[in-house]
């Protein structure tokens, strides 16, 4: 995996480099901060020839390592205006690291309006014709690659990421070959679109090199023993994420009527276990648990059946619940379940689609409960229509134009679904991102503290942070974390035997720190300033009912968090 | 009786897996973690003999009750 395959998309040439030295002991996440600080102008416009789209394999990618070969894909975002990653399970990037890869960059952008695709094999690329898949949706696309190519690891736009709204996104297909893993956040579907690249197509797979194949297995063995027995993972393999529903029903931080209210009625008609109860019930397609990359051990996703049986969606989960059921009101699962589908189908994110919704109904576009009419709004998105364009461009544009001031976003990108106001440290997240709201740039909810407390948010914060930007550079699942924490050395002892590397967990640290460092560079360089990390007026004002309480951790902390990271500090205070 | 194993990280002072056994009440769920001194919100997930229950469930004799931690996000 010593490759950099990138790709001129207006001349259309092909190249394969050899991985500078400086990338060699990165990847994932952290490679994807180092190019884009490296390759791309930051005051660059997201949309122009000047930005790059970068898929970036992690450390242990492509190899058996459970849920270690997420996809990361980064470039600046038109959603946000800084600097983005987005990572998601499937099997493109295992297959890229499999053809030795270690980036795939696409650059430039062509002056004409050819569309192609990107076919990858064994040390070969090319530019395939995509005029004839333009229009369709990711099932669509990925029904017709994988007739020409059985088994292919595909990642594709939808009609949306063509039409280059701010919020689509790129899908990718999983260990059953569905498109239902995505990167969905900060636009990066729209990057590709306008770079006129319709998917990326892997062809193949192989085995990775182990320099110590011994030392690796008993790595592997310890490592996915303590994956394998923790009790998150029985968890996340029974509920999975939906879970969250009730907790964050009872922490009062479940977003219902577009952040107005922390808990909702319904939330017993769309939580995990009446998830779990109702795909038992219908059996047919549906599956309480299921992996979305090959020797995942987790395998927190699901299948939703409808009352015949067929698949609706795969994964029905906690944010989408959250974002398009309680947010919108809605309590019926099947809807909830379509409204996802169609989201996916189109590629456009579910989060900033559930706010932006939420923003309209709030706005009377439709009324809360309605599912029928937030069925007709992604029809709207899907047509192009000048509402769709406007619900499609993000929650912000949304709030702008209906004159909304309630809009759950951080520069530029709707809030997951954690009421900042009852999750404080999440909150913390959202704020201090340079991807704008965020919550896999630091999870808070899990922690043993006082949810809703301002005291030690932004500490709690700041050391997730850290924390998640070596798992994203690894190319691991967030939801390993609850299983290793800080038990870095088994991470270390698999580079290692992989690499043949003596590196440490102070390495590892080191390492996680230099991408946050990187990443809020290239947003300073792009212009941020700390007045736009912070939290809006309408969670810093407005109470949250039932927890009585507002977004009060205050400013002067979340600058020390920005502060920090720019400086490399190991701790928060200097 | 109804055996309980309650997971490391739930009680804020308890880091490691605990088993013990309860003498069986009619105890909905939620009425188990209270008579426990576990918080609702500290839990992830009840498993009632390997199937996920909602806190209105009513416990049986006999029962093995998991009490799962809170995940780290979705």
């Amino acid at each position: 995996m010593d490759k950099i395959l990138r790709i001129n998309t207006r001349t259309r040439t092909i190249q394969y480099e050899t991985t500078p030295e400086p990338y060699l002991k990165t990847g994932g996440r952290g490679l994807i901060a180092k190019i884009l600080l490296d390759e791309v102008d930051p005051a660059c416009e997201p949309l122009g020839r000047h930005n790059k789209l970068i898929f970036a394999m992690g450390l242990l990618t492509g190899t058996n390592v459970s849920s270690a070969s997420r996809v990361c894909i980064g470039a600046k975002s038109p959603l946000t205006q800084g600097i983005k990653e987005s990572n998601s399970g499937g099997i493109t990037a295992m297959r890229l690291a499999q053809m030795g890869l270690k980036a795939l960059i696409l650059e430039d952008q062509p002056e004409d309006d050819r569309w192609y695709y990107v076919k990858i094999s064994k040390e070969a690329c090319s530019l395939e014709p995509a005029e004839a898949y333009l229009g369709m949706g990711t099932g669509e696309f990925c029904e017709a690659i994988h007739k020409l190519y059985p088994g292919a690891a595909v990642s594709c736009i939808g009609p949306v990421g063509e039409m280059l709204y701010s919020s689509a996104g790129i899908a990718t297909t999983d260990a059953d070959h569905k498109p239902g893993r995505f990167s969905g956040r900060g636009g990066l579907g729209a990057v590709m679109g306008s770079k006129k690249i319709k998917g990326i197509v892997v062809l193949g797979k192989d085995t990775m090199p182990l320099a110590d194949k011994e030392g690796f297995m008993a790595a592997l063995k310890t490592y996915t023993s303590v994956v394998k027995e923790a009790p998150s993972t029985l968890n996340y393999r029974t509920l999975g994420t939906a879970s969250m529903v009730r907790v964050m029903n009872g922490h009062g931080g479940l977003p219902t009527h577009n952040f107005s209210l922390g808990r909702f009625d319904g939330m017993d008609q769309i939580c995990g276990e009446t998830i779990f109860d109702v795909i038992t019930e219908r059996g047919g397609d549906g599956r309480t648990s299921h992996a979305c990359m090959p020797g995942c051990v987790i395998q927190c996703s699901n299948i939703y059946p409808d009352k015949e049986g067929k698949a609706i969606v795969s994964p029905l989960e906690y944010e989408n619940l959250g974002l398009l059921g309680s947010n919108l009101g809605i309590s019926d699962l099947d809807t909830v379940a379509r409204l996802n589908a169609l989201c996916n189908n189109m590629d456009i994110d579910t989060i900033e689609t559930g706010a932006a919704i939420g923003v309209a109904m709030e706005a009377g576009v439709a009324a809360f409960g309605d599912g029928e009419a937030a069925l007709s709004l992604l029809d709207e998105i899907k047509k192009g229509t000048v509402l769709g364009r406007v619900l499609g461009n993000g929650a912000v544009v949304t709030g702008k134009v209906f004159g909304i001031r309630n809009v759950p976003a951080i520069n530029g990108q709707a809030m997951p679904a954690y009421d900042p106001r009852a999750i404080k440290g999440m909150g913390v997240t959202y704020a201090t991102s340079p991807m704008g709201a965020d919550h896999t740039y630091g999870a808070t909810a899990r922690a043993q503290i006082e949810q809703a407390s301002r005291v030690g948010q932004a500490e709690l914060s700041f050391s997730t942070q850290k924390n998640m930007a070596i798992y994203d550079t690894m190319g691991f699942c967030i939801f390993c974390s609850g299983a290793i924490g800080n038990q870095h050395q088994l991470i270390a002892d698999l580079i290692n035997a992989r690499y043949g590397w003596s590196v440490d967990t102070p390495w590892l640290k080191a390492l996680g720190e230099e991408t946050l460092r990187n990443e809020h560079l290239f947003n300073q360089k792009a212009g941020f300033t700390k007045a736009h990390y912070k939290m809006p007026e309408c969670f810093t004002e407005r109470v949250l009912p039932g927890v009585n309480t507002v977004f009060d951790v205050g400013p002067e902390e979340l600058e020390q968090v920005i502060d920090a990271h720019l400086e490399g500090r190991r701790t928060l205070k200097p | 009786m109804m055996v309980i194993k309650i997971a490391g990280s739930i009680k804020k002072d308890v880091t490691g897996p605990v088993t013990l056994t309860l003498e069986w009440k009619p105890l909905t769920v939620l009425e188990c973690l209270e008579h426990l001194g576990i918080d609702e919100k500290q839990v992830g997930a009840v498993l009632v003999n390997g199937k996920p229950k909602k806190m209105s469930h009513t416990l049986e004799d006999e029962d093995e009750v998991q009490i799962l931690p809170v995940l780290s996000g979705g």
